[in-house]
């Protein structure tokens, strides 16, 4: 056993057996989950429809993250919604963009757009979906990203995953096409520039939380479950420690450091 | 079968790397080296498959776009992909032609559009920065004192900006900072178990 | 004329920026420097540095961010050739590399032995995992560095294994992977102190690491560029266009007054005239 790491184990399984363990429970039926209203999730049929109505295309963003990485999740959830939003858009015939950053979620962006045509029995309407990789690099995606805005015109502009400095530019750029925005993050720093900039904004955590309210399953929402069970015991942790510490012991300390 | 062969992949490689880094055993640390190294080597292959797509889609723009524009536009984007790619390949990315083309138009290409976020930042504060009710006139208030407390000017204006601004940094930003990283911490965890172990199955499509 | 105000095109306001920006570097203001704390941790651990330690340098930086990082990594290299420290450069981004050697041609490691003074070993794919690969064993991740040399007798390397045998990192950074990944990677299960360089945006996020001591020291952008120039006693681009960061950071701020007096006598108007309205 590495040194230092014996707490962080410890901790690790405790979560790990709490997650599996709410995602049984509630599969099982014993437990109803209702994760609250999340406004940016309930508008996002909304903006799908005036797309129909205009007749201009939706574009969507699964953000600047790698599928590895402490951002992945960011882009995992954003995919999850893409698989919605992707179902929508076969529903009402509306022409889906998708600008992409990353290589690597190319072929996973494509593969769940397909799935979500296949399942709305609209496979021959693929052709109207435009899955494109910009670049790799941060600013160089942000200003193709723009210019695709600038010429589609979109009325729906979804941007879910992880942002940087560039999600300003995305969302100002949209504004100016009377796009109709939603956005979701779990990147800290970007938080304020989506919420001042867009319609709706999913904050931190709720970008997983919507991905899951979405497909409604009981394993998905028992994970819910599971990380708000975790939350409460690191703010139990969090109290404990700040009135160990405060009586002048160390013993907190060298727990964790264990 | 190739999803039951992605999902056990997927498991495989995950749980190598979290057993290597809490134990200290000679066999796991080489696979994890192995399964960083394969890692590696998926996403070069990633950046060629996304590089096809990117020809595809211009070339499309430039057979099927009626906007002269953004033809002109696509035929230069694929003009420089083979010449920086021909000249990273047979000069290497050290030579004088590369760095001329690099420091000429892509450092500074790349930099002007940073630098433009200074403007969608000015129209977003002129446009949406509204002090619509209490928890606004908050956030635009500490957001004044941790701009000015930011730059020498604050200080000029009134000596106690930069104190009152390292403190909105320090106490209550840290405070929240800490509540979204742990927050948005253990939803990653979650997330991550739920890839590991297959009950979530997005990148399988 | 308050109405007109309210939808006055953002070209206007973009011009009035740009005026903004432009007149301080042409005059400049001479204000005050601010040296925070954290800049000074970073100077004072590089001082404290004997002579011939290796400090790693990891440029994680797109070339967008470059131009805001560029005059605190001269300041910061100038700070470490006059110490004559060892600086061993690697990068987790792409561009990383041909920045890197931009930087270091335009400090004073110009005029120090390339392999044995400083090195740039070049760009390794594969973010956090590269980064542990780099951290258990620098010449195995970097066989050659960035000009194709051969890594494995290179005099600067003599003694250094693992990343734990260095004395310091500092990481330049604009977003991920970066300093939390070197942090996890690197600090935290080495021990090796680590400081950054890194754009005004990403303080916020990074103050945490700061308070809880697994950040050593931060060097902000501009600010941090023109603080630390004037603790090596070296003045440049730093110090010229803090005064125009200055004078743009009050425009944004007279913007947003601005926006708001308008939003406030609008909104005012519009409650006497539906009063009127319901009178009549």
């Amino acid at each position: 056993m590495i040194q230092g790491r014996q707490f962080t184990l410890l901790l690790f399984l405790v979560m790990s057996v709490i997650m599996l363990y709410a995602g049984n429970y509630v599969r099982k039926g014993k437990k109803t989950i209702k994760i609250r209203r999340l406004s940016a999730v309930e508008a996002i049929p909304e903006a799908i429809g005036r797309a129909t109505e205009a007749g201009r295309p939706v574009h969507f963003s699964p953000g600047l993250a790698a599928i590895t990485g402490l951002d992945a999740p960011q882009t995992f959830a954003g995919i999850s919604l893409l698989r919605y939003i992707a179902k929508l858009t076969a529903r009402y015939d509306v022409r889906l963009i998708v600008t992409i950053r990353q290589p690597a979620v190319l072929p996973l962006a494509q593969e769940t757009i397909r799935q979500s045509y296949l399942e709305e029995g609209k496979f021959d309407a693929l052709s109207q979906v435009d899955v494109m990789f910009l670049s790799n690099q941060q600013f160089a995606y942000a200003a193709a990203a723009s210019g695709v805005i600038m010429r589609e015109k979109p009325a729906a502009s979804f941007l879910f995953g992880a942002f940087w400095a560039e999600n300003l530019m995305l969302a100002e750029v949209g504004t100016q096409v009377d796009a109709y925005q939603i956005s979701g993050t779990a990147s800290i720093g970007q938080v304020p520039f989506f919420v001042t900039t867009t319609d709706y904004c999913l904050i931190g955590e709720e970008l997983y939380a919507a991905a899951a309210s979405l497909t409604a399953d009981e394993v998905f929402l028992g994970a819910i479950l599971g990380q708000d069970i975790c939350k409460g015991i690191m703010v139990a942790l969090l109290v404990v420690g700040v009135i160990v510490t405060a009586v002048g012991s160390d013993l907190f300390v060298r727990l964790l450091s264990l | 079968m190739l999803r039951t062969a992605t999902l056990a992949v997927t498991f495989l490689a995950g749980i190598i790397v979290i057993l290597a880094f809490f134990f200290d055993v000679g066999f796991l640390a080489t696979a994890e080296a192995r399964v960083q190294d394969w890692g590696v080597i998926v996403a070069a292959f990633a950046l060629a498959m996304a590089s096809i797509n990117l020809v595809q889609v211009n070339i499309r723009r430039i057979s099927s776009s009626d906007d002269a524009t953004e033809k002109i536009c696509a035929v230069v984007l694929l003009a420089a992909l083979v010449v920086m790619s021909i000249i990273g390949l047979t000069q290497g990315p050290t030579s004088d032609t590369y760095n001329v083309l690099f420091d000429g138009i892509m450092a500074p290409g790349q930099s002007t559009v940073w630098a433009l976020g200074v403007f969608y930042i000015s129209s977003a504060a002129y446009r949406a920065f509204r002090v619509k009710n209490v928890d606004a006139g908050l956030l635009l208030f500490s957001s004044a004192f941790v701009m000015l407390g930011a730059v020498p000017i604050g200080e000029v204006i009134w000596s106690g900006i930069p104190a009152v601004s390292q403190w909105i940094v320090d106490v209550p930003n840290m405070a929240g900072m800490r509540g979204m990283l742990i927050g948005a911490g253990i939803g990653a965890f979650s997330g991550g178990l739920r890839l590991l172990l297959g009950i979530d199955r997005t990148e399988v499509g | 004329m308050l109405s007109k105000l309210g939808r006055i095109d953002s070209r206007v306001l973009y011009l009035i920026l740009l005026i903004a920006f432009i007149v301080p570097l042409l005059c400049p203001l001479g204000l005050p420097m601010i040296i925070s704390d954290e800049i000074k941790r970073t100077y004072d651990l590089i001082e404290s540095l004997p002579e011939g330690s290796r400090v790693v340098v990891s440029f994680d930086l797109s070339p967008g961010g470059y131009d805001e990082l560029a005059p605190a990594c001269a300041a910061v290299f100038n700070h470490m050739a006059m110490k004559g420290l060892r600086l061993i450069g690697m990068s987790f981004w792409d561009a990383g590399p041909s920045l890197l050697d931009r930087s270091l041609a335009g400090s004073l490691y110009v005029d120090k032995e390339y392999g044995d003074d400083y090195v740039n070993l070049g760009f390794l794919a594969g973010g956090e995992n590269a980064m542990a690969a780099a951290a258990r064993d620098i010449r195995g991740a970097f066989p050659s560095d960035f000009h194709d040399n051969p890594t494995a007798n290179m005099p600067i390397f003599e003694g250094v294994q693992s990343l734990k045998d260095v004395e310091m990192v500092i990481v330049v950074a604009t977003g991920n992977p970066g300093v939390p990944e070197w942090i996890r990677q690197v600090g935290d299960p080495m021990g090796v102190p680590i400081a950054t360089i890194v754009i005004a945006g990403l303080v916020a996020d990074y103050a945490p690491y700061i308070q809880s001591k697994q950040l050593i020291g931060m060097i902000p952008g501009l600010r941090g560029a023109a603080g630390y120039e004037s603790l090596i006693d070296m003045l440049g681009r730093g110090t010229a266009g803090l005064d125009a960061q200055s004078v743009a950071h009050l425009m944004i701020l007279i913007f947003v007054l601005v926006g708001n007096i308008v939003y406030f006598a609008e909104r005012s108007r519009e409650k006497e005239e539906s009063a009127k309205e319901g009178a009549a």
